[in-house]
This record gives C-alpha cells, sequence and structure tokens, in this order.
C-alpha cells in the first residue's frame, strides 16, 4: 500500500493550483477542524461555518506557512483566531474576562445534539457533555493538549500566550473538568476524584 | 527517611503530563511509593487523560469537503475576476502616463519633420545640422503639469493599496 502523501507536497501541489490537493489537505483534516470549531463555538451549525471559513483562510494565506511551525499547530491557530472572531460577532458576552464565571451545573440543559449523544459509548459522551459544559477556551485548550497532542509550546502560538499561561489555563482546565465530571457525571463516570 | 513533600491533585496532573522538572518528579515517585493511595489516584488521572486523548473526532456533516471546495472555486473565480479588474486599471494608467511621457516628443518629431531645413532654426555645428524645437511651451503647459501629477497620484495610491493588501492581508489573519 502506497504512503500517504505528506502535508509538506500536499501544501506546494496545492499552492501550485492543483485542486485535487486542496480537497485532499480538506479532508484529511476537516475532523480536526470541525471538532476544534465545535468545542470553541458549542454548536454543530456554527461549527460548520467555522470551520468551512477556516479552510478558506487556508487555502487563502498558504502561501505565507513557510514551514516554522507544524503545519497542524498553522491550522489550530487559524481554527482557533476563526472561532474567536465567530464568538465576537455572535456573542460578544462569551468573551466575558473571567470564565470561571460559567455555570458549572447544566444537568437540565438539553442540547440540539441530545439524540446523536445518545448513540455514543457511555464514556465517550460524558467526556464530550463534560467538555460541553467547559468554556470555549478551556474546552479548546483540553482539545489541543489531550486530544491534538499539541505540546504546550505549540498551544502558546496557537492561542498566542505565553507559557506560563498556557500552563494555568491547562491546569484550571482541568479543575473545572474535574469538577464538572464530579458535580455532574460522578455516578456515571465512576471515579471520582476527591480533593 | 522521612518524605515532607506535599502532594496535591494539580502536582500530580503536572506529574502524567510530564511537566514537572525532575527535582520534582522524583520526590513524586518517592511519594508515590510511601503513599498507595495517592498510587491509585494517579492510576485514576493517567485513564483519565487516556481517556480525554482517545475521545473520537466530531464528523462534520456529509458533502462538507465538497462544499468548502465549492466555496473555495467560487472564491477563487471572484479573485481571478477582481485581480483582472485591477490588471486593467493598471494598464490604463500606464497607457496615460505613457501618452503624457510620449506626446510631447511625438509632437517634436512631428515638428521637426514638418519644418524645411531653412525654416527650422539651426545651430551650425561643424557638418552636422540639428533641428531646435522650442520645448518651453510644453514644459510650461499647465495641462502636462496637472496631468503628470494625477498619473504619478494614481500610481502611488495603486502601490499604497498593493502594499497594504499584501502587508495587512496576512495579519487580520490573526
Amino acid at each position: 500500500m502506497a504512503a500517504p502523501i505528506s502535508d509538506d507536497i500536499l501544501i506546494q501541489q496545492a499552492l501550485s493550483g492543483r485542486q485535487s490537493a486542496c480537497s485532499m489537505l480538506v479532508k484529511r483534516y476537516e475532523k480536526y477542524v470541525f471538532t476544534l470549531a465545535l468545542r470553541f463555538v458549542k454548536n454543530r451549525e456554527d461549527a460548520h461555518e467555522v470551520a468551512q471559513d477556516c479552510f478558506l483562510r487556508m487555502f487563502r494565506y498558504m502561501a505565507d506557512f513557510r514551514g516554522e511551525c507544524k503545519f497542524t499547530t498553522w491550522l489550530y491557530r487559524i481554527v482557533y483566531s476563526t472561532a474567536l472572531n465567530h464568538l465576537r460577532k455572535k456573542t460578544p458576552e462569551i468573551l466575558s474576562l473571567d470564565d470561571a464565571e460559567r455555570p458549572l451545573s447544566l444537568k437540565n440543559e438539553t442540547t440540539p445534539d441530545a439524540s446523536a449523544m445518545l448513540e455514543r459509548d457511555d464514556r465517550n459522551a460524558t467526556l464530550h457533555r463534560a467538555i460541553d459544559m467547559l468554556s470555549h477556551d478551556d474546552a479548546g485548550i483540553i482539545t489541543l493538549f489531550y486530544l491534538y497532542e499539541q505540546s504546550l509550546d505549540e498551544i502558546c502560538q496557537i492561542m498566542d500566550i505565553s507559557m506560563t499561561n498556557a500552563k494555568t489555563k491547562l491546569c484550571r482546565a482541568r479543575q473545572r473538568l474535574r469538577t464538572i465530571m464530579d458535580a455532574n457525571f460522578s455516578t456515571e463516570f465512576g471515579v471520582r476524584m476527591a480533593d | 527517611m522521612e518524605n515532607h513533600f506535599l502532594m496535591t491533585d494539580d502536582i500530580l496532573w503536572d506529574y502524567a503530563d510530564g511537566f514537572l522538572p525532575n527535582q520534582e518528579k522524583v520526590q513524586v515517585d518517592a511519594y508515590l511509593t510511601q503513599h498507595p493511595e495517592w498510587h491509585l489516584r494517579l492510576q485514576a488521572v493517567l485513564a483519565e487523560k487516556r481517556e480525554l486523548s482517545a475521545l473520537p473526532l466530531e464528523a462534520p456533516a456529509p458533502g462538507f469537503s465538497d462544499r468548502v471546495m465549492a466555496a473555495w472555486a467560487a472564491e477563487h473565480v471572484a479573485t481571478k475576476a477582481a485581480a483582472k479588474g485591477d490588471d486593467w486599471i493598471v494598464r490604463l494608467i500606464a497607457v496615460v502616463f505613457g501618452l503624457f511621457v510620449l506626446t510631447p516628443v511625438v509632437v517634436m518629431v512631428i515638428a521637426a519633420l514638418r519644418l524645411s531645413p531653412e525654416e527650422a532654426p539651426t545651430l551650425e555645428l561643424p557638418q552636422v545640422a540639428l533641428p531646435i524645437v522650442p520645448m518651453e511651451a510644453w514644459l510650461d503647459s499647465a495641462f502636462l503639469q496637472y496631468g503628470l501629477l494625477l498619473a504619478f497620484v494614481f500610481i502611488g495610491l495603486r502601490f499604497l493599496d498593493k502594499i497594504l493588501r499584501h502587508q495587512l492581508a496576512p495579519r487580520a489573519l490573526a
């Protein structure tokens, strides 16, 4: 079986105008971009809009990508900035200075994706629901670090923050996730991380 | 030896994430061997980390990539059309500018051709007779001066526009 074409080659081909390379890049990263967008905007419809905007920006500015960082880091940075712009336009209040003000208990809330959630594996669904209850920043940093395996240094580049700030944000996000898990899903999840 | 290290959940997570410096890592290792209950907590943390890393990615709606490519194609066509429009403006400016520069030369040549050698003021040089055409009228012409000024302003604005588009667009991304 032939090895998959590397990102660098696809980028070169896309820059030379080959549509199939552009299409392959979209297909390769659509789930990553969409999942991260969804973590930020918390809504599938908006996440589609953000993800599409991300890919269009990716094509527009691809010539500016000089390989100083990983392609994924560059792409996630686009997702982050696009999602933030989207949130600023849609709901300015969501970007309040203190994310800790967000309610941690949302047991009675129903989401449009409730039926889809039921189909997922229970534990995954529980974690998904817990992450959905986090603020966009917390959910984003947890996703970038644990799911996308981006290093702290790369997260600094994506979110344009200092190393100390990234570490603090990640630590707080973990604490809030744990609080949500304990408050809402401790029986479902089985493990209670008592302080 | 008694280990006076004070363990917290955050330290445990930092340990699991590999953030701790070596010295602190050694202290945590020692603490964990002496406190099995914290060792159990570490196992729980590691399990939670594994679950976070193994979360399935969300898939966009079917046909998403096709829609992206269609949007990109539409944008590409629009950009090309806009670029063609830009080229047309630049060419027009170049033509206007060229006319202003070339007209005096052309007029001078025509005038020189129309004049008979007797009528043309000449400057006697050894074996060479050059027609002399007065240029002052053309250079003093307000039409020429304002025209040149206008052309330079146009070119300057176009240049500024190009710079702003290329320099500021990538920054707007961030």
